[in-house]
């Protein structure tokens, strides 16, 4: 399995007031760990506001991601939402996109974080996979189905 | 050798993952074709520096652009994959 996603950096069902809320509990155990600076959340806020990332799948996924100077160690949480949560749409900023799991990556170096990262597009890609991801009790159940994808 | 600009909010991680496609598709579609990514920020300047045949983007881009620009989207959702790859290769046949 990536080192870069673990059961701690995994948290399901949860709720949010909005996606910049989303964005700062998915960096809660990064930020725990070690893995980004305090900037990072910030940072990422703002390019989700320039650049949004929100993917109009059938259960709607966002990326929020930013620079790497804001990166010690490269990781990736995954949050699900109890309700959706409007982000903007990658590309499209104008666009609402109702978001039930959130990836936010802390990539430093993409071209070595390349399988994870088409992994995590071959999973946003596969409905039956959001579905259970979205779905899942535990962060176990959603480590274990990524795990498959590894 | 077709050269294709591949740009993203940070130039991080979707861009990556749009230009290995890109790449792949060209590789099974016999084009011989480089990408080249782009920040959202630095992809006029890239543009105008490097004269690309054409643009894939995942974000907005902004400035006076005279070469087909292709919204990337559909490479990390899947939907309207196959339109957009169609549009792709059309262009880099050419």
């Amino acid at each position: 399995m990536s080192s870069l996603i673990h059961i701690d950096r995994i948290q399901v069902n949860c709720t949010v007031n909005d996606q910049f809320d989303a964005i700062a509990l998915a960096a809660k155990p990064l930020l725990a760990q070690g893995c980004i600076t305090e900037d990072f959340i910030e940072a990422a806020v703002e390019r989700e506001r320039t650049f949004p990332t929100g993917l109009p799948t059938k259960i709607g996924v966002a990326l929020p991601h930013t620079e790497a100077k804001y990166v010690l160690k490269e990781s990736i949480s995954i949050v699900t939402l109890k309700n959706t949560i409007v982000f903007a749409g990658m590309g499209n900023p104008k666009e609402s996109i109702p978001v039930q799991i959130v990836f936010l990556l802390a990539i430093n170096n993409p071209e070595k974080q390349l399988k994870i990262l088409q992994t995590i597009i071959t999973i946003i890609q596969n409905e039956k996979m959001l579905k259970k991801i979205k779905d899942a009790k535990e962060p176990q159940i959603i480590y274990n189905l990524i795990k498959t994808f590894l | 050798m077709k050269l294709v600009l591949v740009a993203c909010g940070t130039a991080l991680a979707t861009s990556t993952v749009v230009a290995k496609k890109i790449e792949q598709i060209a590789l099974e579609n016999g084009i011989e074709c480089r990408t080249v990514q782009a920040k959202a920020v630095d992809v006029f300047k890239k543009y105008q520096e490097l004269g690309p045949d054409v643009i894939v983007c995942t974000c907005q881009i902004e400035g006076n652009i005279e070469v087909p620009v292709i919204n990337g989207r559909a490479f990390l959702t899947g939907i309207n994959l196959q339109s957009t790859i169609d549009q792709l290769i059309e262009i880099l046949k050419k």
